[in-house]
């Protein structure tokens, strides 16, 4: 453990990093103002697209009666398995008392926040009839993949932002303390109000371990769920390709995948932009980067299941789906995906210079576009390929392709989740700054200690 | 590309056969000369008007009405002049090996039966005017009633002699069929004794409508104008037992499993009172820090 | 060149003397009719169950059997009670007519590109003889679709049909998905003629008017059974494809000849089967396999004759 540091210097160390990882809430230069510009034109130009979707129907995209689940659907996937890693570092590292990880479990579920928002968003924007979107809860029917998807989907949205909150009370308090004054009027009376007025006595303390605990706990069973749930929307049909029992191991695989990427890219962003290479350090990035290799390596081990036994016995409709993934028309993002999403990201993950933070960032980001393709080819594929014949329908029925309005709102969808994981970014410390400093052997007592004066 | 060649083929084709007129379809002559071997009367006019209706009238339409499908070639009018000018064989050949969109029916009816059809349209042809007087239809009637232990039926039928007397009708076929939805079902025949009496044997493995019972109708043959006699609701078996339909998968909530509703509401409820239970501990940690101010 | 013009203009002559005919009958055909629609002077404009609109007098009308919107909602979702309608289509009599499609389209309001019955052509295997069939929704027993419907949209009636209440869908297009028969059509655009059936009451029975992002399929012609008729496809096969009747009565009846014979003895006799039976969807619809067929096949040709 870490050595107890006296007085003096807990205060003046708990200053500096109170000083760092309040940057992010100070940082208002051009830049900022240009990205939330950016991001805020995204998606009023999204609503604007959704709009329209909704006055001409679904028509406007390139989906059609064959192929008609296609790139909304995709992004869901996508979004639902980026929001898995709040499960993986903010719980189950947690738990396993991994220390390295705890900087990055805010992170964490900055990203779980807005992805799994966003995943609830583009599912809305997929419906035929949005309208209608009450008829779940009036009309639910427990037997549907869907409605265990939209349970566990909001019940998931729910625990990540109590796993959100609780570890920031103590933070809330501590900017509410020292930022009077330094930030606007609106801003402090959030920190004013969510704070709960927190004293930082021991009972407290030991609340928020005790729910931290639980919600840790409950997070693994949902979290598992909301994927494998998501999974399920494609394995409880008839189709080659989705007809398969591994698929919901197999999607919570991917989607470590793709959400260790996710997050590795935020850190990065953070450390270059906040200044905060000694808590975003080089071991994180190393860490972060094996973290990665090693989900990979789960992931290429279901991939391998998912193709070789199918394409080992070739039945026909699977043969079909196979050739076409393998050599046909998707074989350029099928190959991509598996290259660049897999192979890459293990073969130069497990060299240490390519841990470094920018080379991993820079895997990570291929990875991560590399798993969006994956989500793509998982589901448009597979739709193009019905049991019976495609005819008497218009050419545009038998391929998909995306259209630009379609185009238009899963780039909303990307800004938009960037607009959260900022606006959280902006508001609160994206690193828990109690936490942090705990493990630099600060006593919480000093922590608190000018709050009880005030 | 390759669909211009067969659409320009498919027009040439066409053409082609357009301008061959339907003399021109080449019968061998082993089959020009063939003979009819069925008799000209009758019979074998209903018979082959009833194989018309099953299996040309769709294309060639009603005779004499020219209300045929208007496909190229048209098909003919049975009582057209091109359809007449085949003799017996030819016409026996064309409707074996047929050609182009007239279909072949070597496989699809036996030779006898496309004989009969032969026959029927010979019917109109004008050679044959007056050779086939239509015979006077019959007047029948039918009366029936349910035997004992609802297991037989019990028919008297009665004809109408050329004094407009009733009679007893011997020997005569009487049709007993189940009333469908959509139909009647043959379910089978009995032929009447020299009293005219007749009794028909419900068949024991006979399917009934859910609540046990059968709507029977009686009618004679084609030598009678169209008679029927109905008994409706004949109960013949035990109504069926009410069943409550089971509980499935792909039902309605009040008809889904047990087990499905259960785990489902088990692990909702399960996730949000552990939230509900995390929420009062933030409000607990709120009610401490006013506790210490206080 | 010139016989083809002379044929679409006998198409478009029957065509009109078909709604001639429609227009004339009044009594039994006005009761057929959906809703009083609206009201313009004493002409009336409705709804047929062809899915023609008509405009008629005021004063032919009687009133008739005009069940209210939930009324037919309700009743569309209880079904004919004690039935069990089964559909057999002997795929030796098909020669791709499409009279079929184009009664079901006419009657489903669908545009060309939507089928509720489309006539495929198949070729099982490599060296295997090619040949024409038909396909609706095979009304399953055990229905994938209805299994994933999360808002009980489409849901299977007792009388053994798999509806659509298109008042409730959401437009998931989750049972798209699941349907291994690529039954479902969706409305990704307005529906065809929208404008003109705007405030006709909607039928459950027969998806219409057909409404924006939702969900269409086959549906037996529900509403043409409630009236004692056969489903639009099987009366309009030129060339007796279909047997249609009740699996409960065990009869099945011809549409074209008006034959009815027993539905059990016809499947045994001609080795009936159903379709992907290997899925275990337990299709209510069964094929009689092309064998002995009447006529070749012959491609594409129903285009050209």
């Amino acid at each position: 453990m870490t050595i107890k540091k006296s007085p003096e210097e807990s205060r003046d160390r708990l200053d500096k990093i109170f000083h760092d990882l309040t940057r992010s809430l100070r940082v208002k230069d051009e830049l900022s103002r240009f990205w939330l510009f950016i991001l805020i034109m995204f998606c009023i130009v999204g609503v604007w697209a959704w709009g329209y979707q909704i006055q001409q129907g679904l028509g406007i995209t390139g989906m059609r009666d064959y192929v008609s689940w296609a790139m909304y659907i995709s992004n869901f996937v996508f979004f639902v398995a980026v929001s898995l890693i709040g499960l993986l570092i903010s719980s189950i590292m947690h738990l396993l008392k991994i220390r390295w990880a705890q900087p990055v479990s805010r992170v964490a579920e900055q990203v779980a926040i807005a992805a799994v928002a966003l995943a609830g968003i583009i599912i809305v924007m997929d419906m035929g009839r949005p309208d209608r979107f009450l008829n779940v809860f009036l009309h639910g029917r427990f037997a549907s993949p869907i409605i265990w998807d939209v349970t566990v989907i909001t019940t998931y949205l729910t625990i990540s932002a109590l796993l959100f909150y609780l570890p920031l009370i103590p933070d809330l308090a501590l900017m509410k303390n020292r930022l009077k004054g330094k930030v606007p009027g609106w801003q402090y009376k959030i920190y004013d109000i969510l704070s709960l007025g927190w004293k930082g006595n021991p009972q407290q303390f030991k609340l928020v371990y005790h729910s931290l605990r639980i919600l840790m706990l409950l997070i693994i069973p949902v979290g598992l769920a909301i994927h494998t749930v998501t999974s399920w929307l494609f394995a409880s049909t008839l189709r080659a390709g989705w007809d398969t029992t591994i698929f919901g191991p197999y999607f919570v695989a991917g989607a470590f995948v793709a959400g260790t990427a996710a997050v590795i890219l935020v850190m990065y962003v953070y450390r270059v932009r906040y200044r905060l290479k000694e808590y975003f350090n080089d071991e994180v990035f190393d860490r972060m980067g094996k973290t990665l290799v090693f989900v990979c390596l789960v992931y290429l081990y279901f991939n391998v299941n998912e193709f070789l036994v199918p394409g080992y016995k070739m039945k026909v409709a699977e043969g079909i789906h196979l050739t076409e993934l393998f050599f046909g028309r998707h074989a350029l993002a099928f190959w991509f995906t598996m290259i660049a999403g897999l192979i890459l990201p293990i073969v130069l993950g497990v060299i240490k210079y390519f841990r470094r933070p920018l080379p991993i960032t820079l895997i990570a980001l291929i990875t991560l576009i590399a798993s969006w393709f994956k989500r793509y080819i998982i589901v448009v594929p597979t739709m193009e390929h019905p049991h019976l014949p495609v005819q008497n329908v218009p050419e545009h029925f038998v391929h998909y392709s995306p259209t630009n309005p379609e185009i238009t709102i899963t780039l909303f969808a990307f800004f938009a989740s960037f607009l959260i994981v900022t606006v959280l970014a902006k508001l609160f410390p994206v690193i828990t700054i109690w936490e942090y400093a705990e493990h630099q052997g600060i006593d919480k007592k000093y922590m608190f200690e000018d709050y009880d004066q005030n | 590309m390759k669909k211009i060649i067969i659409i320009i083929t498919a027009i040439i084709l066409i053409s082609v056969q357009e301008s061959r007129s339907a003399i021109d379809w080449q019968v061998p002559d082993s089959y020009i000369t063939m003979e009819n071997p069925v008799t000209f009367n009758n019979v074998n006019v209903r018979a082959g008007r009833d194989l018309w209706d099953r299996n040309c009238k769709s294309c060639h339409g009603d005779p004499g009405k020219f209300n045929a499908l208007s496909l190229v070639p048209p098909p003919p009018d049975a009582t057209a002049e091109v359809m007449q000018a085949n003799t017996d064989g030819a016409m026996f050949y064309k409707i074996t090996y047929g050609r182009g969109a007239m279909p072949q029916f070597e496989t699809t009816l036996p030779a006898d039966d496309r004989w009969k059809v032969v026959t029927f349209i010979r019917r109109f042809d004008p050679r044959n005017e007056g050779l086939l007087t239509d015979e006077e239809l019959l007047k029948g009637k039918i009366y029936a009633l349910v035997g004992s232990e609802n297991s037989t039926i019990d028919i008297v039928a009665e004809v109408q002699d050329k004094t407009g007397q009733l009679q007893k009708l011997a020997g005569s076929t009487i049709y007993v069929m189940a009333r469908k939805t959509f139909g009647n079902l043959l379910v089978g025949s009995v032929s009447t004794d020299s009293e005219g009496r007749a009794t028909f044997n419900i068949p024991a493995g006979m399917r009934t409508k859910s609540d046990g019972t059968v709507d029977f109708v009686l009618t004679l043959g084609d030598d009678f104008e169209p008679t029927v006699f109905a008994i409706s609701g004949v109960q013949v078996k035990e109504p069926e037992p009410f069943s409550a339909p089971p509980r499935v998968l792909w039902s309605t909530n009040d008809r889904t499993q047990v087990w499905l509703l259960f785990t489902y509401f088990a692990a909702l409820i399960g996730a949000w009172s552990t939230i509900g239970y995390i929420v009062l501990q933030i409000v607990k940690i709120r009610k401490l820090s006013q506790k210490n101010q206080g | 060149m010139d016989k083809k013009n002379t044929r679409r203009a006998f198409l478009r002559l029957a065509g009109f003397t078909a709604a001639g005919t429609g227009i004339a009958a009044s009594g039994g055909f006005l009761s057929a009719c959906n809703r009083v629609e609206e009201v313009t002077g004493d002409k009336i404009k409705l709804l047929t169950s062809s899915g023609e609109l008509v405009e008629v007098d005021r004063a032919q009308l009687t009133p008739a059997d005009m069940p209210s919107l939930s009324e037919n909602q309700k009743r569309g979702r209880a079904g004919l009670p004690g039935r069990r309608w089964v559909m057999v289509i002997d795929l030796a009599r098909c020669r791709n007519a499409r009279k079929c499609m184009e009664a079901c389209q006419a009657h489903h309001q669908l545009k060309p590109e939507q089928h509720h019955m489309n006539v495929l052509q198949m070729k099982d295997a490599a060296h295997t003889a090619p040949y024409y069939m038909p396909k609706p929704c095979m009304h399953c027993d055990n229905p994938p679709c209805t299994k994933v419907c999360p808002v009980n949209a489409t849901f299977k009636r007792d009388d053994g049909i798999v509806l659509i209440d298109n008042e409730r869908c959401i437009g998931c297009r989750f049972c798209i998905a699941a349907c291994p028969y690529s039954a479902r059509v969706f409305n990704w655009t307005e529906p065809r003629d929208s404008e003109k059936y705007m405030g006709v009451t909607y039928n459950i029975e027969a998806n219409v008017p057909q409404k924006k992002g939702t969900i269409s399929k086959c549906l037996f012609s529900a509403d043409r059974l409630r009236d004692g008729k056969l489903p639009s496809c099987v009366s309009a096969c030129p060339n007796s494809v279909y047997w249609f009747g009740d699996q409960n009565e065990d009869a099945v009846t011809n549409g074209t000849t008006g034959e009815t014979v027993s539905f059990s003895g016809l499947i045994r006799d001609n080795a009936g089967y159903t379709l992907l039976e290997e899925l275990g969807t337990k299709p209510r619809v069964y094929y009689l396999p092309p064998k002995g067929r009447a006529f070749p096949y012959q491609g594409e040709v129903h285009r050209q004759v």
